[in-house]
C-alpha cells in the first residue's frame, strides 16, 4: 500500500529539526533576556526595559481623625462604604453585554442604565466609571468572587464621614466635601489630591490640619497610560489624623438646642441662637443655631436640589449665626455704655438722672422706650435695670462717640473673638473715624445716641455679646472662646490641650465691673422688665435687648430681634467673679407679645439646671408687639 | 485479525501484547507529554488559588483540570492500544462528523465572549475547533496515503488542500483564526515531510494568498473581519492586548531564577486569562526561568520526537501524521510562548497540555496516541 510510495527528502527533515532547535533556542534566549534584563528586584533597571514604564510616588490618604464630645461620644466618624466601578479598558467590548447583564443582576440595576453610564463616560478608557455607590458589603463579596467573569469590574473601598448627631451640632462640627480645583491648587504641596475630602465648615474646617493627619507615600510603577502596573512599596506610612475633643457635651448641646427649637417654633420666627460659655476659660458649653442643616447629607453627597434648598432659605441654615451673623445688639450693648460712663466718671454710682418722656437733640425728639418716662430720677444701675433710653442718651451725651466706641472695643466688640470656628465676623463699633471712611461724614448727635443703645450702626454677633457678659462675670478678662478642648492621637493618648487664650482685659476698675454685675442682677429682679425671671432659683444676672431693624410696617413700627445675655453666679455675692456659666439668647425677628429671648432662656435654664418649675409665661410667645427693652 | 497486532498471538497472550506495546512505545515522548501535563496540573492548582477558588469545588479550575488530564491520559492510552489502521478506517466518518460539529457550532454555539467557538453537548462546552485540527490531520494523512497517491504530484497536493479547506474555513469564520492557522500548519507540515513537490507546496501557498482577498470580500461577515483584524493587528484594539502583554512581561520578570513557587499566589492579582493564553507567564512567575526553560525544552523534545517518528516511519501515514502533529505542537507552543514573551501577536492559542482546556488536551492526546499506535502496531496489512 502507501508504504510503497514513500518519498522522503532528508534535507526537509534536517531543516525541520534545525528549525525546531532554533525556535526553542530563540524562545529560551528571549525568556532569559526578559528575565535577566528585567533585573528582578531592581526597579531602576526595570524602568529602562519596560518601555514607557515609570516609577511614581503616590499619596496614601490617611484616615481622618474623629470628632468627639467632651465625654467621648462620637460626633464625626469614618464608616466603610463600597462602590462599584468599571474600568472600560479592562472590559472587552465583545463580552460587555454579558458582563453588564450579570453585574446588573447582582446590583439590581437595569443593565441599560449601566451601559448608558459607560457610554456617557468621558475621559480615558482606563478611568474608572462609577456604577454604584454605598454598595452592600455582601454584594461586593459576591462581585469579588465572580471577578473572573466580570473583567474590568472593580470594588473600591470608600471611607465616608458620618455624623451620628446630625443637626443637633452640625453648626459646630461642620462637614467635609470633595476638594475643589481652587483649593487643590493651594493645597497641592500639602499632599492633597483631587480625590481628597476637606473640611468645609465648623471644626471639620478649622481643625482640618489636625484631623487630616499626614499622608503617606507609596511607590508605584505606572505604564504609558498612567495605569498602576504594580506597587513597589510604601516609602512613608500615612499617619492617621488626630481626634478632636470638643468642650461641648452633647447633653448640654441638646438642652440649648431643645430650648431654642421650642422658642423658634413657639414664636414662629425660624432663626435664633442659644449659646453658653464658661467665663473662667472661654470653653463653649453649648452652641445652638437655628435653622441648621444635616451634615450627613454632605457626607453622602448632597443633591443639587437639597443644596439649593439650603442656599435659598433666607434664614441661612448653612451659617452658624452665633459667629457668622451680626445684628444690632440692642440694649445688651448698654453694658458698654453704662460701664463706660462709670469708668470714665461722667457719672457717679449714686448720682441720679431725670427720666422725662423724651430728650430733644438737634430739634428731634428721642423718646423713652415707654414714651412716658419713669417719673423719677434713676441711678445708673436703676437706669440699666429699667433699660431707660433717656438715661442712656444722657450718658452718651457726656461720653461722646469716640470714648463710647473705645469702651465698645474694650468689651470685645468690633473685632472677631478668635473662636476656633470658621466664618466668624467682627461686627461694627462706629466712631468718627469709622464714619468718615465708611459713610464719608461724621456721625450726627442722634446717631451717637442710637449707638449707645446698641442700635443704628452697631452690629455684633451673639458670641460677642455673650463674651462681653462672660468678661463681666469673670472680672474683666476677655477669653478667646473655643469649642475644642484637646486633640488626641489615634491611639487615644492626649496629643495637645487647647489652652485658654486671653485676648485681653476690659481694662476697667473692679468697682465699675462689680457695680455693673449688680445692675445686671437688678435687670433680672425688675418685674416690670423681666416679669418672673427673678423668681428662678438661680443667681441669675443679665441684660435684655430689643433691636429694631429692617423696614417699618403700616403702623410705622419696625420688626425687632430679642436678646438676653448674662451669667449665672454661684452665690448672691455680686462682688465675686467666680461665675462659671455665661449665656446669650438671640431671637431673630421675633415680634412676640413678650421678650421671646427671656422665654427661651427660662426654658434653657430649666433644662440646664434641671429646675422643676417651668417659669415660662403662657401667651408670651404669641404674635404681639412687645416694645419693652 | 483481532483488535491487537499479530504479535498478540502466541504463548504469552495479552501480557505479551501489552509487553510489545510497552517495548515499542516512544518513552521520551511519553515523558515529555507527562511532564507537560504535570505542569498543567500545577498551574491549575496555582490558578485556582489565585482566582480564589476552592480547590475541590465543582467549578474549580484545579478539579476540572484533573478530570481533563485524566481523560487525556485515558484517551492517549486507549488510542495507543488500538491499531491505528482501525482509526484510519474511520477517518472519513470522523471527518464528516467533525464538519457537522463545526457547522452546528456556527449555528448554535456561543462562548462566553459571544463568539461561536464552543457548543454545548450534554452540558459540556466543546471547542469544536480544537477537535477539528486533529481529525483534519487524520483525514489529511489518510488522503495523502491512499492507494494511488504519488507524493510529489499536483493532484496529491491539491487533494490535501481540498481536505483541509472546509474545516479551515469553518473554523476561521467562528472566528478562531488561531486554530485555523494551526490547521494550515498541519497541512504544510504533513506535505513538506511526506515529500510533496516544493513547487506545488509553493503553488498552494500562493493560491491561498490569492484566494484570501476573495474570501475576505464574499465569505466573511463584517463582524468576523473585525475580529480577524484584531488578531492580525492587535493594536486595532488599543486597550486589551497591549495591557495583557505588559502584565505578562511584568509577571515573567517577577519570577526570577526559581520563581515565587506555590506560595504567595493568593496575594497576587491573576493575569488576564492566565489559565490559558498567559499560562506561560504565570508559570514563569511561579517557577522562574528554570520552569520556563523546562517547558520550552519539553515542547522542543516532543516536536523533535515527532519529526523523528515521521523520518523513521515505514509508511507515509506515519510521516504525514508525525509531520503534521509536529507542526501543530511547534506552532501552538511557539506562538503561545512567543506571545507571552511579547514577540508574537496575542491570540487564543493554548500551550499544549499546560493551558487549561479539555478539548485541546484530549484531541492532542488523541493525535499523540495515534502516533504511538503507529509505532507500536507495525507489521501486518491494513
Amino acid at each position: 500500500m502507501s508504504s510503497t510510495h514513500i518519498y522522503k527528502r532528508p534535507l526537509r527533515f534536517l531543516a525541520a529539526a534545525i528549525f525546531t532547535v532554533l525556535l526553542s533556542g530563540l524562545l529560551s534566549a528571549r525568556l532569559v533576556a526578559v528575565e535577566v534584563g528585567g533585573g528582578g528586584a531592581s526597579s531602576r533597571d526595570f524602568n529602562t526595559l519596560a518601555d514607557g514604564h515609570r516609577v511614581i510616588e503616590e499619596v496614601i490618604a490617611p484616615p481622618r481623625g474623629l470628632i468627639l464630645d467632651r465625654t467621648g461620644r462620637v460626633l464625626a466618624e469614618n464608616i466603610a462604604t463600597y462602590a462599584v466601578q468599571i474600568r472600560p479598558g479592562d472590559l472587552p467590548l465583545t463580552i460587555r453585554p454579558q458582563v453588564v447583564k450579570t453585574l446588573g443582576e447582582i446590583l439590581q440595576i437595569d443593565p441599560v442604565k449601566i451601559t448608558m453610564t459607560l457610554d456617557r463616560a468621558t475621559g480615558s478608557i482606563w478611568e474608572p466609571v462609577r456604577i454604584a455607590s454605598v454598595v452592600d458589603e455582601v454584594v461586593t463579596r459576591f462581585i469579588k468572587e465572580e471577578s473572573a467573569a466580570l473583567p474590568g469590574v472593580e470594588v473600591i473601598f470608600e471611607p465616608r464621614r458620618q455624623y451620628p448627631y446630625g443637626e443637633l451640632i452640625s453648626n459646630v462640627v461642620g462637614y467635609v466635601g470633595r476638594i475643589d480645583a481652587l483649593e487643590l491648587s493651594a493645597l497641592l504641596s500639602a499632599g492633597y489630591n483631587e480625590l481628597d475630602y476637606i473640611g468645609r465648615a465648623g471644626v471639620e474646617q478649622s481643625y482640618e490640619e489636625a484631623l487630616r493627619g499626614e499622608p503617606g507615600v507609596r511607590q508605584v510603577e505606572i505604564d504609558v497610560q498612567g495605569r498602576i502596573v504594580r506597587e513597589l512599596g510604601v516609602t512613608k506610612s500615612p499617619i492617621a489624623g488626630k481626634s478632636v475633643v470638643l468642650t461641648i457635651n452633647v447633653d448640654a448641646q441638646q438642652r440649648a438646642y431643645d430650648a431654642l427649637a421650642w422658642g423658634v417654633k413657639a414664636a414662629g420666627n425660624k432663626e435664633g441662637v442659644v449659646t453658653s460659655v464658661n467665663p473662667q476659660n472661654g470653653e463653649i458649653i453649648a452652641m445652638a443655631s437655628l435653622p441648621t442643616y444635616d451634615n450627613n447629607l454632605f457626607a453622602s453627597g448632597i443633591t443639587t436640589a437639597q443644596y439649593q434648598k439650603y442656599l435659598n432659605n433666607k434664614n441661612a441654615p448653612l451659617l452658624n449665626h452665633a459667629v457668622g451673623s451680626h445684628f444690632p445688639p440692642g440694649s445688651t450693648y448698654k453694658l458698654v455704655t453704662y460701664s463706660c460712663a462709670l469708668e470714665n466718671r461722667v457719672i457717679g454710682v449714686d448720682e441720679t438722672l431725670a427720666t422725662p418722656a423724651y430728650l430733644e437733640v438737634g430739634g428731634q425728639k428721642f423718646y423713652e422706650w415707654n414714651r412716658a418716662g419713669f417719673g423719677r430720677r434713676l441711678t445708673p444701675a436703676q437706669g440699666f435695670s429699667y433699660s431707660s433710653a433717656v438715661v442712656t442718651y444722657q450718658l452718651a451725651q457726656r461720653l461722646k462717640i469716640d470714648r463710647l466706641a473705645a469702651c465698645g472695643r474694650a468689651w470685645g466688640f468690633g473685632e472677631p473673638t478668635g473662636i476656633d470656628l470658621p466664618t466668624e465676623i467682627g461686627g461694627v463699633v462706629p466712631d468718627q473715624d469709622w464714619a468718615r471712611t465708611t459713610i464719608s461724614r461724621t456721625l450726627y448727635d442722634g446717631e451717637v445716641l442710637q449707638s449707645a443703645l446698641g442700635q443704628g450702626y452697631d452690629l455684633a454677633t451673639p458670641l460677642q455679646v455673650m463674651n462681653s457678659f462672660a468678661a463681666l462675670a469673670n472680672g474683666g478678662t476677655l477669653w478667646q472662646p473655643h469649642v475644642v478642648l484637646e486633640l488626641r492621637n489615634p491611639d487615644g493618648t492626649l496629643a495637645q490641650t487647647i489652652e485658654p487664650v486671653e485676648r485681653g482685659s476690659v481694662g476697667m476698675r473692679a468697682a465699675t465691673l462689680a457695680e455693673m454685675r449688680r445692675a445686671a442682677r437688678l435687670v433680672v429682679a425688675n418685674t416690670l422688665m423681666t416679669r418672673n425671671l427673678g423668681q428662678i432659683p438661680l443667681n441669675l444676672a443679665g441684660k435684655t435687648g430689643t433691636a429694631e431693624y429692617g423696614v417699618r410696617d403700616k403702623q410705622g413700627r419696625l420688626p425687632y430681634h430679642n436678646w438676653i445675655s448674662g451669667f449665672v453666679a454661684p452665690t448672691d455675692n455680686w462682688s465675686k467673679t467666680d461665675a462659671d456659666f455665661a449665656y446669650v439668647v438671640f431671637m431673630h425677628g421675633s415680634n412676640t407679645a413678650a421678650n421671646a429671648a427671656i422665654e427661651v432662656l427660662k426654658r434653657y435654664l430649666q433644662l440646664q439646671y434641671d429646675l422643676k418649675r417651668d417659669y415660662r409665661i403662657p401667651g408670651s410667645m404669641s404674635i404681639g408687639n412687645y416694645y419693652g427693652e | 485479525m483481532g483488535l491487537g497486532s499479530p504479535i498478540t498471538s502466541g504463548p504469552f497472550g495479552a501480557a505479551g501484547w501489552i509487553g510489545s506495546i510497552l517495548r515499542r512505545m516512544d518513552w521520551l515522548s511519553v515523558a515529555a507529554i507527562g511532564l507537560l501535563m504535570v505542569c498543567g496540573l500545577g498551574m491549575a492548582w496555582i490558578n485556582a488559588r489565585s482566582y480564589g477558588q476552592e480547590l475541590l469545588d465543582p467549578s474549580s479550575i484545579f478539579l476540572r483540570s484533573i478530570i481533563w488530564i485524566s481523560l487525556s491520559v485515558i484517551t492517549f492510552t486507549v488510542v495507543t492500544a488500538i491499531n491505528w489502521r482501525w482509526i484510519r478506517t474511520f477517518a472519513w466518518p470522523l471527518y464528516g462528523a467533525n464538519l457537522l460539529l463545526l457547522i452546528a457550532t456556527l449555528i448554535f454555539g456561543q462562548d462566553s465572549g459571544g463568539n461561536s467557538r464552543a457548543i454545548a453537548v450534554f452540558g459540556i462546552a466543546i471547542q469544536s475547533s480544537e477537535i477539528a485540527k486533529i481529525l483534519t490531520l487524520v483525514a489529511l494523512a489518510t488522503v495523502l496515503t491512499r492507494e494511488s497517491a504519488e507524493a510529489d504530484t499536483l493532484s496529491n497536493t491539491l487533494l490535501g488542500g481540498l481536505v483541509v479547506a472546509p474545516p479551515f474555513i469553518l473554523v476561521a469564520i467562528q472566528p478562531d483564526a488561531g486554530t485555523a492557522l494551526i490547521i494550515v500548519a498541519a497541512l504544510f507540515g504533513g506535505l513538506l515531510l511526506s515529500g510533496a513537490a516544493t513547487r506545488w507546496i509553493a503553488g498552494l501557498a500562493a493560491f491561498g494568498v490569492l484566494v484570501l482577498p476573495l474570501a475576505w470580500t464574499f465569505l466573511i461577515a463584517d463582524y468576523q473581519k473585525e475580529r480577524l483584524i484584531a488578531f492580525i493587528d492587535p493594536n486595532a484594539d488599543p486597550a486589551g492586548p497591549k495591557y495583557q502583554l505588559e502584565q505578562a512581561l511584568v509577571a515573567i520578570r517577577s519570577g526570577g531564577l526559581f520563581g515565587i513557587g506555590f506560595d504567595g499566589t493568593g496575594g497576587i492579582n491573576p493575569l488576564p486569562v492566565q489559565e490559558s493564553d498567559f499560562v506561560f507567564a504565570a508559570l514563569v512567575r511561579s517557577f522562574g526561568l528554570v520552569g520556563g526553560l523546562l517547558v520550552i525544552g519539553l515542547i522542543g523534545l516532543l516536536v523533535a520526537r515527532l519529526i523523528w517518528h515521521a523520518w523513521e516511519s515505514p509508511d507515509s501515514f506515519g510521516t504525514v501524521l508525525g509531520g503534521g502533529l509536529a507542526a501543530i505542537i511547534l506552532f501552538q507552543g511557539g506562538v503561545n510562548i512567543a506571545m507571552n514573551l511579547g514577540i508574537a501577536p496575542i491570540t487564543g492559542i493554548p500551550l499544549p497540555f499546560v493551558s487549561y482546556g479539555g478539548a485541546s488536551a484530549i484531541s492532542l492526546a488523541f493525535g499523540l496516541g495515534l502516533v504511538q499506535s503507529h509505532r507500536v502496531h507495525q507489521g501486518g496489512g491494513a
